[in-house]
């Protein structure tokens, strides 16, 4: 006989272990989480140190990488995913910052009425334990994700920092002590979900307080294969561990594999768009034309300027950013501007580089099997940069930086543009050049039924489908304008609701 | 990730040409090197240092003349690593001088450079420029010493 689940969850990440651990609260209900990756107990220092972020990325064996070819002349950047309990929680810089009022109301307005910002607050409250705004009615105190701003206004700054803040403050961006306010703008201070210097991933935040609790099974380095479906049921979940398959029955299916490995899991079990099943010899169980499609990320491009003068800075990522519209008819800040540390080479100019993330993608890109075999990583289309509008807002993005750089006292730090040259073309060198924020999302639009690119419907739930739910990045109709793992955190938390209320 | 450009030597091809070939003077050229050991008369290999903010690796690399046709194309392959987190960078690099008029030749390059590993992750804040920049360091310590 084998074990039956109530709930079944499949992807530790950071919704997947919210979900895991809320729904397992209730002792009657018998949870099963499945990770792709491994859950190292204790937990790695280079994983748990939140200094140790860069070296994580870098050198770790947690962080899967998959090439993803720029569509103007097939260059190749790595978009990323965490492959460890926690998902990406476990990976990223650790920046909490909440979907803007402008998201959700996106959202809403595509025909998602129950993710209103107003819906939406008291869950995002309800997720954090706000070190900074104790009293404040828009932030948590009680929830199990620590957050703290490490750096603000008032603390000891080095020059570098000082003049880039001053000069920004100069041209009129104000100062904003609090990036997860409903629309934030200027120059913004961001809450990280650090403790004592401890990453607070969902594996730490959520996770660990459940292990024990007899009803949740945690099965980690069990990737899965495909759902065992009948008619509009899905009776079990199809895993390998060790080498061998493995199948869990369950009375609810949770797909919270990721971006990239949800709408994968779908289309291995026949649900998906058919002509894309077909290519890969994969009988259609479901036609469902959204999976794997709206794809969208943040694209990232650097402007590196001559540095002037030595910078001795302890982060690659400063704890601050710059929130700007790059017009000023958008009706929200579109971009985040990033000061980054000087790369020094000896016998070259010191290189003091600036990052503009445009955070919004009006083109759509898509996630596809490269074939049937579950073990091969889904290739990604990422589209972006294409559209018309996104590369002249990044093209002003970039000007915006040029002229952060000229004026005092930002310019006894920064000198001469290096790279893109001057007279170069930045609308192509933005096209050539882009990276990743790291912000995949969509893969699996939330929309209603008569949105036929839609796949899950308000409360997550698949099109067509009786017992299956999709909570993850995934979902997203549209990417925020704010880095996405807290959202993530928030579809968790909420799919728990969902699920609870069916009781 | 591919960089290409042109350096205009105010000297005869055969000249250019005889410079590129004496691995000595080539290696000359490069900056950043911290240690350099030609292997033969066709292979050299060396250690370059960066610091990104807080971090400082070490580039050790390889590099050998795998193809020449005299006095006009030279290809180049390098192979490193680097010493953070072992990901390879692989190189190809094409060149040609062309004597446009006499006494003046016409360098053109195309590096074809490709990273594997997770150095790839820092690629565009930091290898790109960094390229760049090599090229146009050595572009001018090549015309300084060959128009001396």
């Amino acid at each position: 006989m084998r074990d039956f689940y109530d709930v079944i969850i499949v992807g530790g990440g950071s919704a997947g272990c919210a979900a895991a651990s809320q729904l397992s609260e209730d002792q009657r209900r018998k949870v099963l989480l499945l990770e792709a990756g491994p859950d190292p107990q204790p937990i790695p220092d280079m994983v748990a140190d939140a200094s140790k972020q860069i070296r994580l990325l870098l050198e770790s064996p947690y962080v899967a990488m998959y090439p993803t070819e720029r569509n103007v002349d097939g260059s190749v950047f790595y978009s990323l995913a965490g492959r460890i309990m926690g998902g990406g929680s476990s990976v990223n810089v650790m920046s909490a910052l909440r979907p803007t009022k402008f998201d959700l109301d996106t959202w809403v307005r595509q025909g998602n009425p129950d993710w209103s910002y107003e819906n939406v607050l008291p869950i995002l409250k309800r997720i954090e334990s706000d070190q900074d705004y104790l009293d404040s009615p828009l932030h948590g105190r009680h929830g199990p994700l620590y957050v703290k701003r490490p750096f603000t206004f008032d603390m000891p700054m080095s020059e570098p920092v000082r003049a880039f803040i001053e000069r920004a403050v100069k041209m009129g961006l104000p100062l904003c002590p609090d990036i997860n306010i409903p629309n934030p703008l200027g120059v913004c201070l961001a809450p990280y979900n650090i403790k004592n210097g401890k990453r607070q991933s969902t594996t730490v935040a959520y996770l660990q307080a459940a292990r024990s609790r007899p009803n949740l099974t945690i099965i980690p380095e069990a990737p899965v294969i495909s759902l065992q479906i009948n008619g509009t049921r899905v009776e079990g979940v199809r895993y390998e561990k060790d080498g061998v398959v493995h199948t869990a029955l369950g009375g609810q299916i949770v797909l919270s594999a990721g971006v990239y490995h949800t709408p994968q899991i779908l289309m291995l079990s026949g649900i998906g768009a058919p002509a894309e099943l077909e290519r890969h010899g994969i009988r259609v169980v479901h036609a469902l034309e959204g999976v794997g499609e709206n794809y969208q990320d943040h694209a990232t491009i650097y402007m590196t300027f001559e540095g002037k003068k030595g910078m001795q800075e302890d982060w690659v990522v400063p704890r601050f950013r710059l929130v700007i519209k790059s017009n000023p008819a958008q009706e929200c800040g579109n971009f985040h501007i990033g000061m980054r540390p000087p790369t020094e080479v000896p016998g070259l100019k010191r290189m003091l580089p600036i990052s503009a993330h445009l955070l919004e993608q009006r083109s759509r890109g898509r996630v596809f099997l490269k074939s049937a075999d579950p073990r091969e990583l889904p290739g990604i289309d990422p589209r972006m940069l294409e559209h018309p509008e996104d590369i002249q807002a990044m093209v002003s993005a970039m000007e915006f930086i040029a002229g952060l750089v000229r004026g005092e006292p930002a310019k006894e730090f920064y000198g001469p543009l290096l790279q893109p040259a001057p007279d170069e073309d930045w609308a192509k060198f933005a096209r050539s050049t882009y990276d990743s924020y790291h912000h995949g999302v969509g893969t699996c639009r939330m929309g209603p039924s008569s949105d036929k690119m839609s796949v899950v419907d308000e409360r997550l739930r698949v099109h067509g489908m009786s017992n299956l739910w999709v909570a993850d990045a995934s979902i997203m109709p549209t990417v925020t304008h704010a880095n996405t793992n807290l959202t993530a955190i928030m579809i968790g938390e909420r799919l728990s609701d969902f699920i609870k209320e069916l009781a | 990730m591919i960089l290409e450009g042109k350096i205009d030597l105010s000297v005869p091809r055969a000249k250019a040409w005889e410079f590129l070939l004496d691995i000595n003077r080539f290696v000359s050229c490069i900056p950043g090197l911290e240690e350099v050991s030609p292997l033969d008369d066709r292979r050299f290999k060396g250690v370059i240092g960066a610091t990104v903010g807080p971090i400082s690796g070490k580039f050790t690399f390889e590099a050998a003349i795998v193809e020449s046709t005299p006095p006009k194309e030279l290809a180049v392959r390098t192979e490193g690593t680097d010493s953070v987190t072992k990901s390879t960078v692989n190189g190809n690099i094409s060149v040609t001088l062309t004597e446009s008029t006499r006494n003046l030749t016409e360098l053109c390059y195309r590096a074809d450079i490709e990273v594997k590993g997770r150095l790839a992750i820092l690629g565009d804040m930091v290898l790109r420029a960094t390229a760049s920049l090599l090229m146009e360091e050595f572009s001018r310590r090549l015309r300084e010493q060959l128009e001396a």
